[in-house]
């Protein structure tokens, strides 16, 4: 009997079915995505072993270190690598990328021990040492190709050491491959290159040449039977955490010690070494000065020597010269007694004699001549003798002359050996110094712990799960209730309407089990079908839809999806329940009736006069047929609610639809159309550039080129949110505050006022503000990258939407260098022509260009209107179905009015626009009350889905809503289409039964 | 005098299972414009089917249908539709009011749609509604209420006024009234009224009666002398 009910009324069977289908296929559908989304991604992790850790060695990491890590119980394998974060350039497309470059040992990629599993998505793995594979990130937005060539850019800060890690600088892509160790489009964080790493490159073990591991992959004992996005796992995690770190603390001071041991050893050997030859050099030198002295010494004493001689022979010589002046006088007296002698001879030669005086005068005279001349002799022989010693004197001092010249020439020498020694000392010496520092400079080794959990790939789709989640709570319970609501209408009605089969039944003694039981198996028949037949395309369907949609953002394999049962049985009996329980109830009501009074007619509703009609002169300006159309709609409360509901539902799930593509959308355009004016944002390595840098100055002067420029200081701040969370914030002091809000429009989102900004402001993004909780006025400390903090008071909010920004102006914070430039293009120049102008400069170390950015973030964003067509779908189907549901009890009920207008000669045109009428009026009020719920729901779902560093728009924009309310005009045309259809086939005859 | 409404040998057949049954065999007469006439005959007789065809709910399979001179066995719907807005008004032996609308605008409904309608109000207060204009009819007698659907009938201004049962529904001198309210609008308005019923009884008030057996008019007889309501009872 069921089924024969069933075949009769096809339609309303159908209806009910698939009403309760879409309700229960939503719901199963939505709530299932989180699990399936989360298994998959699960299930991948495990089945390629993904790390739970990745510990990081800032001094590297040694065999001794790994062995101690496998040690622990707490670790099940390890897997150690050379990993490094750094700058690659393809020359082929002139673009740079930050990449991680990963050693591997690809021939144990199967074996048990292996971390981090592959799957080969192109190519083949790497054969040889200067052969890659590729992983990226967001295989959507890439356009990296086999056989295209990678080298390790000389841009990169640690060039040299990276350089000298590696056999070979370029490296070939070979293959492109999947890992967990990259999942995400944001890519991970890095210091290296532009912060973000987006790019996995590995290539074989042997073509690293570095000594030891930078990194050791770690899974945790019993972290496989968990899923990672469950809270036993985050517990695990941080607890094995400190296990981890006591052993990092342990190892690290051995490894440190061994480090900074070698160092120093290396510093003390060489110090050895110079003291040796420091020692050897400085006695040369102290024996050339010995000998230098003592030549000096002889020489002073030889000198010595001549000038006593010269002193004696001065002496002597004056004595000579007084006996000469005693000669001399001798001489004068003699020659004055000559003449007296003379004559005195001449007087004895003539014989005379002469006296005695005479004689003894001639005497004297003759003997102080003789006297005289011994005299003369004596002193010529003595002159002669002192002549000849003063001749020696002089030679002897011509002697010591030259050996002193030659000392003197000695001396200069040895000075000059000196000097350099010293030099060469000082130089030996502060290189030595120098060695010391360093090895003083080594930091402690220190191991960081980087969970899988922290990573931005997992922690993003982990949050974008719990999103998903979060909006499958909302969507599908509404669908639900809906659902629910018009099936118990249509079962309402299906009862009252056999009310006369049931009183014949009743009559002819069927008990009341019994016919309860044929309402409640029609009942029981199309809720469980329909939960079947929904529940059946409602897990696969939806989770694929969505996960796929994410999939956009994520690199992971395809969610795989499941038949929850868990779900399917929750879902199925509520609805069942439901349902089977107010088919009860409805039919207890009619049942408890007495047969008698079942086989009248039930008494139709009567009309009544509405609210509307109090107020004369509008009711009396309403043409007749509106008339009627008014008081219908207030005549039938539960239908014209249910309609409402529906249409209001239908309507705010498509503005939500639109609206979300229209805040998403939206935020690239007013991010980098008017909040953002510039168009690259450059780092140079040094702020000096201005004087020292041509290329650049040239560039940025080049009008055709560049339209204007500014310089800014630029860092990574870090502080606290509400939570306690640490969230990061980019730094930007400008160098000319003035000029500023030329590059950065700041103003306020609700007043879309400018926000001031001068030498002491400090403005803050509008979702940083909300974040941390901060108001203008409030004071907030910032951490920088250098460690230094800083508290500022907030003196503006600022509209914005990527990422988070903290302008501050000069006296808020003095910035140690403004080497980062935001650069206007000039009207009509090429981005990339400029773009690469700015890179021929050898002290720009990076140039981002907006263009780039805006692009990259459109695309991402475009998976979104996939979760926009999903809703329109769903929106499509729930107000069909509704209108349909409804309509189709409004003609069932009315058929024998229809009928009797027909009868009464309306046209077709007319009878359906009887009806009609009410259903387009009732969808218009749905409309109405669609608004401020779509408003809600849009913003409910932006809230949810926003991701931390970005805010959506909050607006909807005005097309939306049309295109909103056009589509549920549409669907209530068709619904209204169809309908016709059972209009125009009611029989005329209808008018004359009697029931009803 | 032609006929003002002629049926001309109609017949109408239906399929039941393999079966062809005919409800309306070889029918043929003819009605004057003014008349009361009663179409009379027992259950399945073939009245329904001959009140579908005559009020333009239903086509002929055979011979021609007119009223005032225009075939209306072969009207389209649309022409159909045409024809039961303007010359059929229809009185239901259930009423069929909507329930919604009050006696007025029961009335208004169908003056709405026809060329020369009279006016409601009068036409109510012709019905002896003055006073139950603006009721329900859930508030209404069922008197009242038929009272309502003639009303709604006649302001249409039909050139024929179709009764089908009009007293079905109703008690003894109820229906009475009602008759006797018909055969006063046949006579006032100059309507011609066909009332179609199984009640033998009334058939002394028609000025002709049409006898309907076995999808045939088995008989037409013209009382030139009919007897007023009041007389007849049943």
């Amino acid at each position: 009997m069921t089924r024969r009910s069933i075949r009769g009324s096809l339609s309303r069977f159908l209806s009910i079915l698939s009403i309760i289908a879409l309700g229960a296929g939503f719901l199963a559908g939505l709530i299932s995505s989180t699990p399936d989304m989360q298994k998959t991604a699960d299930k991948y992790f495990v089945s390629h072993n993904a790390y739970d850790y990745d510990i990081t060695g800032t001094l590297g990491l040694t065999a001794g270190d790994i062995k101690a890590i496998s040690g622990l119980s707490e670790v099940d394998k390890v897997m150690p690598v050379y990993k490094r974060d750094m700058t690659v350039e393809n020359y082929a497309d002139k673009e740079k990328y930050t990449v991680r470059m990963t050693a591997f040992d690809f021939a144990a990629r199967n074996s048990d021990d292996f971390i981090n599993r592959s799957d080969l998505l192109k190519g083949r793995y790497p054969e040889k040492d200067n052969e890659c594979v590729l992983e990226i990130s967001n295989i959507y937005t890439s356009n990296h190709k086999l056989g295209e060539e990678l080298t390790i850019s000389k841009d990169d800060r640690d060039y040299d050491e990276i350089r000298g890690d590696f056999k070979y600088k370029k490296f070939r892509v070979v293959g492109i491959v999947r890992t967990p160790m990259f999942i995400s489009a944001h890519g991970e964080v890095t210091t290296a290159g532009d912060g973000s790493v987006m790019l996995g490159v590995y290539v074989r073990k042997q073509a690293c040449k570095a000594s030891v591991y930078t990194d050791a992959y770690v899974t945790l004992t019993g972290a496989d039977k968990l899923s990672r996005f469950s809270d036993d796992y985050s517990d695990l995690v941080s607890s094995d955490k400190t296990v981890l770190k006591d052993l990092g603390r342990e190892r690290s001071s051995i490894r440190s010690r061994e480090v900074i041991g070698r160092a120093q050893q290396k510093v003390d050997k060489v110090e050895k070494k110079y003291q040796k030859k420091k020692a050897e050099t400085s006695s040369q030198l102290a024996d050339a000065a010995y000998k230098i002295n003592a030549g000096k010494q002889k020489l002073n004493s030889s000198e010595d020597k001549i000038k006593a001689s010269e002193a004696a022979l001065k002496e002597q010589s004056s004595s000579v010269d007084a006996k000469e002046d005693q000669l001399d006088a001798l001489d004068k007296k003699l020659a004055a007694g000559q003449a007296y002698v003379d004559q005195l001879k001449q007087l004895r030669d003539s014989g005379a004699a002469l006296t005695e005086e005479q004689t003894a005068a001639v005497e004297a005279y003759d003997s102080g001549m003789a006297q005289l001349s011994a005299g003369r002799t004596a002193i010529a022989s003595a002159r002669s003798r002192i002549s000849a010693a003063y001749k020696k004197l002089a030679k002897a001092q011509a002697a010591i002359d030259s050996s002193r010249a030659e000392l003197a020439a000695q001396e200069s020498k040895y000075l000059q050996a000196r000097a350099k020694a010293e030099k060469s000392f000082a130089g030996a010496e502060k290189k030595l110094r120098d060695a010391q520092d360093e090895v003083d400079k080594i930091k402690n080794a220190k191991w960081y712990l980087n969970s899988f959990e922290d990573s931005v790939g997992f922690s993003n789709y982990k949050s974008d799960v719990d999103k998903v989640s979060a909006v499958a709570k909302v969507f599908p319970v509404f669908f639900f209730l809906v659902a629910v609501l018009v099936a118990l209408t249509t079962m309402t009605r299906l009862i009252d309407e056999e009310r006369e089969l049931i009183g014949t039944l009743k009559s002819l003694g069927y008990s009341r089990r019994k016919i309860m039981q044929y309402y409640m198996s029609y009942a029981l028949e199309a809720s469980a079908g329909g939960c079947v037949i929904g529940m059946a395309l409602g897990f696969p369907l939806f989770p694929k839809i969505i996960g796929n949609a994410y999939t956009m953002m994520y690199d992971l394999p395809a969610t795989e999806t499941e038949f929850i049962w868990k779900y399917a049985v929750v879902i199925g009996l509520v609805m069942i329940i439901s349902i089977l329980g107010t088919t009860y109830l409805a039919c207890a009501r009619t049942l408890r009736e007495r047969p008698a009074m079942l086989l009248l007619p039930e008494a139709p509703s009567p009309g009544k006069r509405i609210l509307l009609e109090r107020i004369g002169p509008l009711w009396r300006r309403l043409s007749f047929t509106r008339k009627v159309t008014c008081r219908n709609l207030f005549r039938y409360k539960k239908r014209f609610l249910m309609t409402i509901i529906g249409v209001a539902g239908c309507f705010a799930l498509l503005i939500t639809g639109f609206g979300v593509r229209d805040s998403i959308g939206d935020i690239v355009h007013k991010q980098y159309d008017e909040l953002f004016h510039y168009d690259f944002t450059v780092e140079v390595t040094n702020d000096k550039w201005t004087a020292k840098d041509k290329t650049l100055a040239d560039t940025l002067g080049n009008k055709d080129l560049v339209k204007s420029y500014i310089s800014y200081f630029s860092d990574k701040a870090h502080t606290e949110d509400t939570k306690g969370k640490d969230m990061d914030i980019n730094v930007i002091s400008p160098q000319n505050d003035a000029a500023f809000t030329d590059f950065v429009t700041l103003r306020s989102r609700s007043t879309g006022k400018n926000v001031p900004f001068g030498r002491n402001s400090a403005v803050i993004n509008e979702k940083a503000a909300e974040s941390i909780g901060a108001k203008t006025g409030d004071k907030v400390k910032f951490t920088l990258s250098s460690d230094k903090s800083i508290t500022v008071k907030i003196t503006g909010i600022t509209e914005n939407y990527v990422a988070s920004y903290l302008y501050l102006g000069d006296n808020v914070y003095s910035a140690p260098n403004h080497r980062h430039l935001m650069v206007k293009m000039a009207k009509g120049a090429d981005n990339d022509k400029v773009m690469e102008k700015l890179l021929d400069s050898s002290r720009v170390s990076y140039v981002v260009s907006t263009e780039y950015v805006k692009s990259n973030f459109a695309d991402s964003v475009k998976s979104i209107n996939y979760i926009v067509i999903v809703l329109i779908v769903c929106a499509g189907a729930l107000a069909v179905i509704v209108l349909y549901n409804l309509t189709n009890v409004n003609i069932c009920e009315r058929k024998k009015e229809l009928a009797t207008i027909k009868v009464l000669g309306f046209f077709d045109r007319e009878v359906s626009a009887y009806i009609f009428r009410e259903i387009n009026m009732l969808a218009g009020i749905g409309i109405l009350f669609g608004v401020p719920v779509g408003i809600w729901l849009h913003k409910f779902v932006i809230r949810t889905v926003e991701v931390n560093s970005v805010m959506f728009g909050q607006n909807i924009e005005w097309p939306s809503y049309l295109y909103a309310a056009g589509l549920t005009v549409l669907f209530t045309i068709f619904v209204n289409l169809i309908m016709r259809r059972k209009i125009k086939d009611i029989d005329m005859v209808e008018s004359m039964k009697a029931n009803d | 005098m032609a006929g003002y409404i002629e049926f001309q040998n109609v017949s109408k057949f239906y399929k039941m299972g393999g079966q062809r049954i005919s409800a309306l065999d070889d029918m043929n007469f003819e009605i004057a414009k003014g008349e009361f006439c009663v179409i009379v005959g027992p259950s399945g007789a073939g009245k329904t089917t001959l009140l579908n065809i005559l009020g333009g709910m239903d086509r002929c399979d055979e011979g021609r249908v007119y009223l005032d001179g225009r075939e209306i066995g072969g009207l389209d719907t649309r022409g159909l539709t045409e024809y039961r807005r303007y010359d059929v008004g229809f009185v239901f032996q259930f009423y069929n009011l909507v329930q919604n609308l009050t006696a007025l605008e029961n009335v208004e409904l169908a003056s709405e749609i026809c060329r020369d309608p009279l006016d409601c109000r009068a036409v109510l207060r012709e019905v002896g509604l003055e006073d139950r204009m603006d009721n329900f009819p859930a508030q209404l007698s069922g008197g009242e209420q038929q009272r309502v659907a003639i009303a709604r009938a006649l302001a249409k201004n039909p050139k024929v006024l179709l009764c089908d049962e009009p007293t079905g529904a109703l008690d003894y001198s109820t229906g009475k009234t009602i008759l006797q309210l018909l055969h006063d609008t046949c006579r006032r308005f100059g309507k011609t009224v066909i009332v179609i019923t199984h009640n033998q009884a009334i058939v002394p008030m028609a000025d002709k009666v049409i006898s309907v057996k076995n999808g045939k008019a088995v008989r037409v007889e013209i009382n030139n002398d009919p007897e007023p309501i009041e007389r007849i009872e049943w």
